[in-house]
């Protein structure tokens, strides 16, 4: 369990790196080329992982029906995603970009949760809260929000 | 704004992770990745095709963003199926917060530098407790 765990903390780190790297890239060949370079990379890595894994297909057990279209949309949601991050990256610490970011999935997780099935739970929602705190005492005082934030 | 944003992309990349599971029951892991990379393409070529010029003298690993996200995916696939959903979350969050931390107090990148000072040290507990919270109660 503790390499498993090891590997969900790296998780972490790359999720950090690779939109620190795209928003770099963007300021040579802009936000719209980086996201497509971002796509054009990572479509590659994952036709690698695809063939170096076995090719495995799972066919699905049902034919697709017109009901299951929305399980293909996450990629325009991955678009949406990677470009608000390499924009949104200058503009932000990364340590509040990163806190946002968790508190924006934690709380429509639990909205999301309580829709659904009707509960909800007090330990994420005190732990959103305290984690809510823990940003709020973090942000440098009188800073405007629209400011690139680039040390030059 | 930017606060706002990166809050509303929190609550996008939740539903993303709900939808892209559903693909992944359906065709299986590695399929799945593929094709969530290539609608997105689909999605972004018409926006973005333009010609790029590759001899900006930039650094080769600026263009590994893609490549890195990748690992993410797989790491976090083989973290999520077998931890708690919490305790992968938690690990997650904390390498995610390590690795903000370690790029704003040392500049990395070209970012402004933020010093971990006494602020940052207090706000940081309260992510620990917070997360702790989330671990063992929720």
């Amino acid at each position: 369990m503790g390499m498993i765990l090891i590997l969900a903390f790296i998780s972490g780190v790359t999720t950090v790196l690779s939109r620190t790297l795209n928003a770099k890239l963007s300021e040579s060949i802009g936000s719209k080329s980086s996201t497509l370079v971002n796509y054009i990379v990572g479509f590659s890595g994952a036709l690698l992982f695809f063939l170096v894994t076995g090719a495995k297909i799972n066919h699905p057990a049902q034919p697709l029906t017109v009901r299951d279209l929305p399980y293909f949309s996450g990629g325009l949601l991955g678009v949406i995603v990677v470009f608000l991050a390499i924009l949104l990256v200058p503009r932000l610490p990364a340590y509040s970009m990163t806190l946002l970011l968790f508190l924006g999935q934690l709380f429509s997780g639990i909205a999301f949760d309580f829709f659904k099935t009707g509960t909800l739970s007090t330990g994420k929602l005190i732990g959103g809260i305290l984690i809510t705190i823990g940003l709020f005492i973090s942000n440098p005082p009188k800073r405007k929000s629209l400011d690139r934030q680039s040390a030059t | 704004m930017p606060e706002l944003l990166s809050l509303l992309s929190g609550v996008i990349i939740t539903i993303m992770n709900g939808v892209n599971a559903g693909l992944q029951s359906l065709f299986g892991d590695s399929v799945a990745v593929m094709l969530i990379h290539l609608v997105g393409l689909i999605c972004i070529i018409p926006f973005a095709w333009r010609k790029i010029d590759l001899h900006q003298g930039i650094p080769w690993y600026f263009w590994s963003g893609g490549l890195i996200g990748i690992l993410t995916i797989v790491f976090s696939n083989i973290a999520f199926s077998s931890l708690s959903m919490t305790l992968a979350t938690a690990a997650a969050l904390s390498g995610q917060t390590a690795t903000s931390l370690w790029i704003d107090t040392a500049g990395i990148l070209g970012s402004r530098k933020i010093p971990f000072d006494w602020r940052r040290i207090i706000s940081l507990i309260f992510i620990l407790a917070g997360t702790g919270a989330i671990v063992l109660w929720g």
